[in-house]
């Protein structure tokens, strides 16, 4: 099991710097003069070349790239805003909370209300409960979350005044985003829940724990919930990282200082140290959380635990 | 001495599919003593093993219907019973072997934990008490108690069924159901395992359905065995009876289709034709379009013909004629 855990760490070392590689290279190759774009049009060439010796970008592209991937994994530097001249390693660490205010909370509210949304419309398969279940989940997998976040700043801030509409002055402004952003998830995941639990629900083991004379509530929770679990939990970790990476839009909407804010608008100024160090830390969480994911099916399935302990 | 034990009437079952009506058992009648075994052998889709989730009332609710009939336990109608009283007869009363070994056991749970489920769900003991009972379960089909806690992949399919065995006898039930207990077995398995359930039979004096195809497995473990053909039975007699005088022009062409152990035949024999369409069935009996001997009364209504003792056969043909059949089906 140490192995195998040592392995996939190596393996997640090798994806950040290759996501690190392209991030980088991408923003390089984005037209565009950065010092132009930061001091104005109408600048003498003598302080344009001044100001990008400063940004350190009148060297090759092989030395910014290894310079960059240098200080990003060997100091944990990611530089200094070209815009603000912010270190990017401080700016994510205040902001990193915030994101995480949002992201933990809605995928909790996502595995809580979803997977029970789920099974309890695979109990009732092809009755009006499983339809208006799935018909509801229908609608918000459809519908983009800007534009619910915007009916509800709508509805909940402006007409019924209870909560605020933006920013992030008391607890209860992180009340919509969290919703808003759950509630994809939620109906993702109950979809989910449901097709696993049906296709559970058809398994031979479940007709001999009805042979054994087991009440159905104990077979939903000890012999279908376990073996249904393992889709569930891939479809929340997806959904955690699809919160975070997402973050930029509900956080735009609800004008959250989160690092997806600042990833935006690091894009917006072609703030290449802002959107490289955003990217680096998204791909780091997004990994991190799939390691974490697969441990969990370890201790889910004896299976692929005796996978694991082989050091596959 | 023997008494009537299970008592089937006219049991009726279909399935919906697709607003498809499948006739899957059409009336059948079955009567079984304690102690004994009764065969019931036939095609796939036939209904044999609807009959027996029926019995143990473990249809799918949703797509399987029981239109008719009474299914007597004991002096019970057990179609009758409350579903919570009906859980009491679930692996108590009445247990099942499962046809394939492979699934009938949930992946992430250990066996022995499995079998624990059905000792504590029908005897009321202390989990120590239970695990003590299930390892001994495991020892009474030849796997050591120290692999209770293992888990179904670390099995072979011989020792799987072997724990699906354990489980269904674990609380000692007055009826076994067993379909197709040795299927998905290799034949050296196959022996070891019916061998293994005719001991724990008589060690119990459990009755016993035995479902297959197998003409062969019937031999061997059988008292009495009912053919069923489409979801009814067209002949039902004493494994004597069936083996050494077949009746029924089914029953005849499924003995026909054993390999000879004589003269070097070059092909098997078969039946012609398919099984019919269960959502459609034929007038009258529904062998007749496959049947070589068929005549226009086959499309009729089917006389019960009385051939000697508990021996009987639906066909229109005079018994005589029955038996003729016989002799001229083997030539």
């Amino acid at each position: 099991m140490g192995r195998y855990i040592l392995k996939r760490l190596m393996t997640m070392i090798v994806i950040l710097v290759c996501a690190a590689i392209l991030v980088f290279t991408l923003m390089y190759f984005v037209p565009g003069d950065p010092a132009r774009l930061q001091l104005g049009v109408d600048i003498p060439e003598a302080i344009l070349q001044a100001k990008r010796h400063e940004l350190g970008i009148d060297t090759p592209y092989i030395v910014q790239l290894g310079k960059f991937l240098y200080n990003a994994f060997l100091r944990f530097d990611f530089g200094y805003s070209w815009k603000y001249g912010v270190s990017v390693m401080e700016e994510l660490i205040v902001r990193l909370p915030r994101t995480l205010m949002i992201g933990i909370p809605a995928m909790i509210l996502n595995v809580l209300i979803g997977t029970v949304l789920g099974i309890y419309s695979a109990i009732h398969e092809g009755k009006w409960q499983d339809s208006i279940t799935m018909v509801i989940a229908m609608v918000f997998v459809s519908a983009p979350n800007f534009w619910v976040a915007l009916m509800f700043i709508l509805l909940f801030a402006l007409k019924l005044n209870w909560v605020p509409a933006f920013g992030i002055e008391n607890l209860q402004s992180y009340l919509l985003p969290i919703i808003c952003s759950a509630l994809p998830g939620i109906a993702v995941n109950a979809r989910q829940a449901r097709s696993s639990m049906l296709e559970v629900v058809r398994a031979d083991y479940i007709t001999t724990a009805r042979a054994k004379g087991q009440k159905d509530r104990v077979i939903v929770r000890k012999h279908m919930l376990p073996n249904a679990m393992m889709p569930i939990i891939t479809g929340v970790a997806g959904g955690l990282c699809q919160l975070v990476a997402g973050s930029p839009v509900i956080e735009t909407v609800f004008s959250i200082p989160g690092v997806g804010a600042y990833m935006l608008s690091g894009v917006n100024l072609r703030d290449r140290p802002v959107v490289c160090g955003c990217v680096v830390f998204f791909a780091l969480f997004t990994s991190l959380v799939i390691l974490i994911m697969d441990l969990s099916y370890a201790f889910l399935d004896p299976r692929i635990k005796a996978q694991y302990a082989k050091g596959r | 001495m023997s008494e009537k034990f299970l008592e089937v009437k006219d049991l009726r079952v279909v399935y919906t599919q697709n607003r498809k009506t499948v006739q899957a058992v059409n009336g059948i009648s079955i009567r079984l003593e304690r102690g004994r075994t009764l065969g019931l052998v036939g095609e796939t889709g036939a209904g044999k093993t609807t009959i027996a989730k029926a019995i143990m009332r473990i249809l799918p609710d949703i797509a399987a219907k029981i239109t008719g009939g009474e299914i007597w336990l004991d002096g019970v109608d057990i179609l009758k019973l409350p579903p919570d009283e009906m859980m009491n007869v679930r692996g108590e009363k009445v247990a099942m072997i499962f046809q394939d070994p492979m699934t009938a056991l949930n992946p992430l749970m250990t066996v022995g934990d499995q079998i624990l489920e059905v000792i504590r769900l029908h005897d009321d003991c202390d989990k120590k008490a239970g695990m003590d009972r299930a390892g001994d379960m495991l020892e009474l089909v030849g796997i050591p108690r120290e692999r209770y806690a293992e888990y179904p992949h670390q099995f072979s399919g011989g020792m799987k069924q072997r724990v699906v065995i354990a489980m269904a006898l674990a609380c000692d039930p007055e009826l076994l159901l067993a379909d197709e207990p040795t299927t998905a077995l290799d034949v050296t398995i196959q022996a070891q395992v019916l061998d293994l359930i005719r001991e724990l039979k008589e060690k119990y004096n459990t009755s016993m359905i035995l479902i297959t195809h197998d003409l062969g497995v019937v031999a061997q473990t059988c008292d009495d065995v009912a053919v069923i053909y489409a979801g009814k039975i067209v002949e039902f007699g004493k494994k004597e009876d069936i083996f050494d005088h077949p009746a029924h022009p089914y029953t005849i062409g499924l003995f026909g289709s054993l390999p000879g152990m004589a003269v070097g035949e070059k092909r098997l024999h078969s039946i012609s034709g398919l099984p019919p369409d269960p959502t459609a069935l034929p007038e009258g009996c529904a062998f007749w379009p496959r049947c070589p001997h068929a005549v226009e009364a086959c499309k009729g209504k089917i006389p019960t013909r009385k051939i000697r003792g508990v021996h009987f056969c639906q066909c229109v043909k005079e018994k005589e004629e029955l038996q003729e059949v016989y002799s001229h089906g083997r030539s």
